[in-house]
């Protein structure tokens, strides 16, 4: 190797350590740690630690509180994914031409996508409110008796969705601007002079075309909804009778009310490995493009 | 199909599309307009009148109180100190990460960068637990040093200054030979400054995920006094249910600077259409 060779090699590694030094530090070893924490009986209350196999992981596949988890965030992720896409897809439709109006709109869609999950979750467990909140406010109003949205069991996983669909479907209805856009001009103008209807050139045109943008939303969408948290601390701690107990819930009570750092992580290892094959079906599924040609 | 008919067609749909982008808008703004209304409101008032869009009286009480209840203030320091910093540090390590993966030829660019890519596929949650113990280990916890460090580095960032400086032309090195320039003041003086967009997407896009971010600080502090703004806000939910004027109040201060960011600087926020051509 020359002299410059070798000087642009350690240039290179000096310029990309700090992120490397971070990776292995806040990632790499983390990830590998919990494995490692995940066959181990680990209580930080009594401080012993002892090796204990698939213990913790035979365990959870007999824990009737982890399929609740299981099975309620596999319902949240798909009321939620359903939701939002809907809602995203309407909002990108309404607001794809550049009209003055249109760019306006897109601001006020977008608005509860900056703020902070705590901030919308605060909001809604008073929209939610059954005795002082404005939905209960617009109940009463129509003559209709108040309903305990967060406090029933049946209705407090519904209520967190229609709360997460308001707050995330702005985020997706830019993809969907943005798969719009990229649809060719001359699709439309060709059925519209073909005298199809504004109905049929959706079904037929739109929709097919923009088969790559609905499922990069349904796969993000997805793996956000899988990791639902905060949602469920605020507006409910996982009750009432665990009716929104989910995974991420269960790993942060586990780990860090009850300090059964073994199990939880076991939990994550779970998580981490449903998040894994979610995305490995992205891929296999994206990789099948759909060609304007 | 007569032009007066097509025309009277095109307005009914115009008069639709308002119809449904005005009731779909409400539906996402009016929490916002109850929760600014609330936290101006009396507790009575809020109770007798919750659909009410203006408070009635007026009053400033309810954030007087939430400020001699709640170390708001604090809070927002702890949320600052994290989120400027973070920014700042991801906005020096990304530019150096990108750029080195862009543009220096060095041996091991294609693994470290598919290395750092990977990380962005391992979600928090999972190494939260072990990231505790580390902390707990190094003693960290409770400590400005778990609020900062850690918010150093973005894969993200990495990605997006990686991307930025791959498609700037090859002539860029040669000026930067020509006028003598080492790497370091190559990249500050040639490439900075072609790649400022890509530079304000990775602040803003840091700088939310910082001030937003609530499952890292929430299990790294369990002092009051290290708390975020998002901490504070989440347990006060807990300490005074059902107040909900001050509990509005707290949540508008907790949104606000994120609001003023994002009506700022919208088209950061929404790339979609930036990269599409509107401006």
């Amino acid at each position: 190797m020359t002299r410059r060779r070798v000087k642009e090699e350690l240039t290179g590694l000096a310029f990309v350590s700090p992120a490397l030094l971070w990776v292995a530090l806040f990632m790499a070893f983390p990830f590998l740690f919990s494995i490692f924490i995940s066959v181990h009986s680990w209580s930080l209350l009594s401080s012993t630690i002892r090796y204990d196999g698939l213990a913790n992981y035979d365990h959870l596949f007999h824990d009737p509180t982890f399929y609740l988890a299981l099975k309620n965030t596999f319902v949240f992720a798909a009321g939620n994914v359903l939701g939002s896409a809907v809602m995203a897809l309407v909002f990108a439709l309404l607001v794809v031409r550049e009209t003055r109006a249109s760019v306006y709109f897109r601001v006020i869609y977008y608005l509860p996508v900056v703020i902070s999950i705590i901030a919308a979750s605060s909001l809604w467990v008073y929209l939610y409110n059954p005795s002082a909140g404005p939905i209960d406010g617009l109940l009463n109003l129509a003559g209709l008796p108040s309903v305990q949205w967060l406090s029933s069991p049946r209705l407090a996983l519904p209520s967190i969705i229609l709360m997460s669909v308001w707050k995330n479907a702005g985020y997706y209805m830019v993809i969907f601007l943005a798969g719009l856009k990229a649809i060719p001009r001359g699709y439309h103008e060709a059925a519209s002079i073909d005298g199809a209807s504004a109905a049929k050139t959706f079904w037929r045109i739109t929709l097919p075309l923009l088969k790559p943008s609905i499922m990069l939303v349904v796969i993000m969408a997805m793996i956000n909804a899988i990791q639902v948290f905060a949602q469920v601390y605020v507006m409910t701690a996982g009750g009432p009778v665990g009716s929104t107990m989910v995974l991420v819930y269960y790993l942060f009570q586990e780990a860090f009310v009850n300090f059964r750092m073994g199990y939880a992580s076991a939990v994550g290892i779970v998580l981490f490995v449903i998040l894994l094959l979610v995305s490995l079906v992205e891929f296999k599924l994206l990789s099948t493009d759909v060609d304007y040609a | 199909m007569t032009d007066g008919a097509r025309l009277q067609g095109a307005r009914w749909r115009t008069l639709y599309w308002w119809i449904l982008a005005v009731v779909f808008a409400a539906g996402t703004a009016l929490p916002f307009i109850w929760m600014v209304a609330t936290s101006f409101k009396t507790e009575p008032d809020a109770f007798a009148h919750p659909l009410s869009l203006v408070a009635h009286p007026f009053t400033l009480v309810e954030y007087a109180k939430l400020v001699a209840l709640e170390p708001f203030g604090l809070y927002f320091l702890n949320s600052a100190v994290a989120a400027v910093s973070g920014t700042l540090g991801v906005l020096i390590t990304s530019t150096l990460a990108g750029y080195a993966v862009a543009r220096l030829r060095f041996r091991s660019r294609t693994v470290v960068f598919f290395v750092v890519l990977g990380t962005m596929m391992i979600p928090t949650q999972v190494t939260m637990i072990p990231s505790f113990l580390i902390m707990r280990f190094l003693g960290w916890i409770n400590t400005y040093w778990v609020l900062t460090v850690p918010y150093l580095v973005s894969p993200f960032g990495v990605f997006i200054m990686r991307q930025a400086f791959s498609v700037l032309p090859r002539e860029l090195e040669e000026a930067a030979e020509i006028d003598g320039c080492g790497r370091l003041r190559g990249l500050w003086s040639v490439f900075l400054p072609n790649v400022t967009t890509s530079l304000a997407t990775v602040v803003i896009f840091t700088f939310t995920a910082i001030w937003n971010d609530f499952f890292w600080p929430l299990v790294m502090t369990s002092s009051s006094r290290m708390w975020t703004l998002q901490v504070g806000l989440a347990s006060m939910q807990n300490q005074i249910p059902g107040r909900w004027p001050i509990i509005m109040a707290g949540t508008f201060l907790v949104t606000l600077p994120m609001l003023v960011i994002f009506l700022m600087f919208q088209r950061y926020f929404v790339q979609g259409y930036v990269s599409s051509g509107l401006k």
